[in-house]
């Protein structure tokens, strides 16, 4: 992504009167949860994991598992508008 | 100084599109129609709130914040407020269950449109702080021969303007015509309307020459946009259902009492808005308040972020009627997401470059229009937004 373009994109939105990005919360807790979780994912304890994902969607946060270059699970998350 | 863009206006008035030059560059005057304050604003209000204060953020940012002025009024007489009171404070004398009325329905409007990111207007005058403006409008109507008292009413005499009808294209003879008009023995011709009327007891009323009364509702426009912008000035806006009879009235009123060519240059209105493609009405269900969206899940199952209510009134242009339905509100949280992902760690630009602001422009004065979801989502492609399912 282009940071200027970015920028442009970001200022042309305030014109609009449209936020785009929301204020960052304090930690409420999310990533310890998301730990968790992986953890319960590498154990195989998938009962817990999907609890824990299930948990974080009602609080509108979603999750995006991935792995990254060495091949590990990894988890992205983002709270849902 | 930043870009200027030119703005052109599509002007009902003359039914075509304009370049914009505003009668003192050092202060662009705009009025636009607002609440009656007696019940929630309805999803349609925001539109009207949105589309005429995107216009007020590009005029600010085309001639300087300091150089807009934008009146926005609360209209807070009418009848239906009065049946509100007596309906929800039965216990109250009349004119406090008005003010209860009156004061939460603007103070959550206030809220609401707030929430939808909207700016305040230079002023909001309330129309019961104007009643001696009111007053003295129809004092000169009636000194010119332009109005004429009749059984406890004030009224105004189309007959006795040469062109009444310019702005709606309606002309005497078709009210004549297409008279459903119920005939008022007292009035000159059907199409004369009320500038005042008597109160009874039990009624909200003021003093005037004309007895004890209350003003009828199109004066009040006519009374706060020359008090706050003067006899002419440049845009009156207003959802496209007060073109008549309600602006039509105001021209009559302020051009007759004044003498005045014009009493606005550029006269703008916002379309329809039908919910879930129908026309919103408390009896199909369909009927949603600003607040409910907002703050309940009445709408889709979830409550919506503000900025997702703004997005999907703006993805289309504002002359278009919009079909507001759960998927637009949809496609617009999805958008919001993306380019938030997009900006990552990015400030907004401090200046905007000319190209930039000529993009967004387009979306008050074109028609159709790059919708609003082109603009920024074209930093998110590679190439030019022409993708955008928005674009006509
Ligand atoms: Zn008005």
């Amino acid at each position: 992504m282009d940071e200027g373009r970015a920028a442009d994109g970001l200022a042309l939105a305030a014109l609009m009167g449209i936020q785009i990005k929301r204020e960052v919360a304090e930690d409420t807790g999310v990533a310890s949860k998301v730990a968790e979780r992986l953890d319960a994912l590498n154990s195989k304890d998938f009962a817990k994991a999907d609890a824990i994902r299930k948990d974080l969607a009602e609080q509108g946060i979603a999750l995006m598992d991935y792995k990254d270059e060495a091949g590990q699970r990894q988890t992205k998350w983002e709270v849902k508008r | 100084m930043t870009a200027k863009p030119q703005l052109s206006l599509y002007n009902t008035l003359h039914r075509a599109k304009a370049p914009f030059t505003p009668m003192d560059a050092s202060n662009v005057r705009l009025y636009a129609c607002g609440p009656t304050v007696y019940d929630f604003a309805h999803i349609g209000n925001g539109r009207a709130a949105i589309v005429f204060d995107l216009l007020f953020r590009l005029l600010r940012h085309s001639y300087g914040a300091e150089h807009v002025t934008y009146v926005r009024n609360i209209t807070d007489v009418d009848d239906k407020i009065n049946a509100r009171a007596l309906r929800d404070f039965p216990e109250l004398p009349l004119n406090d269950a008005i003010r209860r009325v009156t004061e939460t329905t603007a103070a959550q409007y206030q809220k609401d449109v707030a929430a939808l990111s909207c700016l305040e207007p230079t002023v909001q005058p309330r129309a019961t702080d104007n009643i001696e403006g009111m007053q003295k409008l129809i004092t000169t109507l009636i000194g010119r021969g332009h109005a004429y008292v009749a059984e406890g009413e004030v009224l105004f005499a189309v007959d006795s303007m040469e062109d009444y009808g310019q702005l709606s294209g309606r002309n005497l003879d078709d009210n004549l015509a297409g008279a459903r008009i119920a005939v008022d023995t007292h009035k000159r011709n059907p199409a004369d309307f009320v500038l005042w009327k008597l109160s009874s007891a039990d009624e909200p009323g003021w003093e005037s020459p004309w007895g004890r009364g209350r003003p009828g509702w199109h004066i009040e426009c006519s009374a706060m946009s020359e008090r706050y912008l003067g006899e002419t000035f440049d845009i009156h806006g207003g959802g496209l259902d007060l073109i008549f009879p309600h602006h039509e009235n105001e021209v009559a009123q302020s051009r007759c009492a004044h003498g005045s060519h014009a009493m606005a240059n550029v006269w703008m209105h916002n379309g329809f808005l039908q919910v879930e493609g129908q026309k919103m009405s408390k009896s199909l269900g369909n009927f949603f308040t600003i607040h409910q969206l907002l703050e309940t899940k009445d709408f889709g199952g979830r409550k919506w972020p503000g900025e997702a209510l703004r997005l999907a009134i703006l993805m289309t242009h504002y002359r278009e009627p919009i079909d507001f339905s759960q998927r637009r509100l949809e496609e617009a949280v999805t958008l919001l997401e993306k380019w938030e992902r997009a900006a990552g760690d990015a400030e907004p630009a401090s200046d905007l470059s000319p190209d930039l602001v000529d993009r967004l422009a387009p979306m008050i004065s074109t028609r159709p229009a790059p919708s609003a979801a082109s603009m920024p989502c074209s930093w998110t492609r590679a190439g030019p937004p022409t993708g955008s399912r928005w674009l006509p």
